[in-house]
């Protein structure tokens, strides 16, 4: 997941500091809570610059009646320096102006709002606007600045936007999501036949790293259920997700998903062209051997079929020492020996001697 | 070693870098810090563009002193 995260992450702080986002991938290699943090700090090094100036116009405003204060804004002031008092107004007040405003101009201010003023902004205005806000954004393809706002918004306004929204808006707005705590029950507001839509559209459109991070950031059930319907997939469209994590070296976010699916589904899983070739499953213990998510893997190698068990066999047999020790010592960490020991008997002889040899086997408890 | 370019990029957070952070090069740090110092330019630029725009909307004979009353 965290490659995921480190990607949106390196998006949001590149759009705040308005430079491509390629000049800042190096980002991705730093942990993601710590880009968070700088970008917060960011956000409070742009955002509370020149407050006397800000708030010397906001008193001007204050004086005036809103749908005035209104005019002025979309006159003179322009998106920028409106967003910018807006987050020095009241929210109350901010409100009440935006109320009077034009949703298009509304649309553009927002891209500009203090990101800790969104909050207080948002829980005072009408649905009907919001609505009309969310889906100016989305025609304009804003999905960061969807991303900001969407955690923010309540029930009555989602259900009215969410059928309105594309898949793909849905995806590429939930990748950026600025809380994801809410994912989770905004999912739940989508019934099965739409989150199907929206699996197929992530296919389709080769966006299966959002959906994989955004069933990632939905909580357990919810999370559950995307695994489920996803698994339920035709074979071409999970084939081609295998494919996409195995690219991008997703593997790290996939397994926590997968490891939700009941053994029919999984058994599904495992029976895909995809997950038959030698490259794909070395790149997947590998991955597992780095993230250390054996409890979430050895489940799916039960079920491979024998030519894909004996490639992974043969992958995790040929892993150096420290490979091979890690491979040990998560399965000691998690107890998974009965599911790892019909693997080690797939490993050729020497392989088999090494892993025997290993601390971690003999002391591991017996039964 | 990164040690200016890392002083010059928590010097234009004006906070002191989260731990990971410690690990940039020199040219990471420093594209970070410039492209900071830029997007303060640039928002500060921009408000005072949209403040001179909106006194164009004042009085002529009010600009000047609600001018200096904003930028005091």
């Amino acid at each position: 997941m965290d490659t995921l995260r480190g990607r949106a992450e390196t998006l949001k702080l590149a759009r705040l500091l308005d430079v491509e986002p390629q000049r800042l991938a190096f980002l991705e290699e730093l942990p993601t809570d710590d880009v968070r943090l700088f970008r917060e700090s960011a956000v409070a090094a742009l955002f509370d610059e020149d407050p006397a100036l800000l708030d010397r116009i906001a008193g001007v405003t204050k004086i005036l009646p809103a749908a005035v204060a209104a005019g002025i804004a979309q006159k003179a002031l322009g998106p920028r320096l409106a967003a910018a008092l807006a987050g020095r107004l009241e929210p109350a007040r901010a409100a009440d102006i935006i109320d009077k405003l034009p949703v298009d101009f509304t649309a553009r201010c927002c891209h500009h709002v203090d990101p800790r003023r969104i909050a207080g902004i948002m829980g005072r205005l009408d649905d009907d606007i919001v609505v009309r806000i969310a889906l100016v954004l989305a025609e304009r393809g804003d999905h960061l600045t969807m991303g900001r706002f969407v955690g923010h918004l309540r029930d009555s306004a989602l259900k009215s936007i969410l059928p309105q929204l594309t898949e793909t808006t849905l995806l590429r707005t939930g990748f950026v999501i600025d809380h994801p705590e809410r994912l989770g029950h905004i999912v739940e507001l989508l019934d099965d036949q739409r989150i199907s839509a929206v699996i197929e559209a992530a296919a389709d459109h080769d966006l299966w790293p959002e959906a994989i991070a955004v069933a990632s950031m939905a909580a357990g059930e919810q999370r559950a259920r995307i695994a489920s319907l996803t698994a339920a997939q035709p074979e071409v469209r999970l084939d081609s997700l295998i494919r996409a994590t195995a690219g991008q070296d997703l593997w790290e976010s996939l397994l926590p998903i997968v490891s939700l699916l009941s053994e029919d589904e999984l058994r599904a899983v495992a029976a895909l062209p995809a997950l038959r070739d030698p490259a794909v499953l070395g790149g997947l213990v590998h991955g597992v051997v780095a993230t250390g998510l054996w409890g979430d893997f050895l489940p799916l190698v039960r079920v491979l079929p024998p030519s894909a068990r004996r490639v992974v066999a043969g992958v995790a047999g040929a892993l150096d020492d420290a490979g091979l020790d890690a491979l040990a010592r998560g399965v000691d960490k998690e107890d998974l020996w009965d599911l790892v020991l019909p693997l080690i008997e797939l490993m050729s002889d020497a392989a088999r001697e090494r892993v025997l040899a290993l601390r971690a086997f003999q002391e591991r408890p017996s039964g | 070693m990164s040690a200016e370019e890392l002083a010059l990029l928590r010097a234009e957070l004006d906070v002191p870098l989260p731990d990971g952070f410690t690990e940039l090069d020199g040219a990471q740090a420093l594209l970070l810090a410039q492209a900071l110092r830029r997007a303060r330019e640039r928002r500060a630029s921009g408000l005072h563009e949209s403040v001179e725009d909106a006194l164009t909307l004042v009085p002529a004979l009010t600009r000047e002193p609600v001018r200096r009353m904003l930028f005091r």
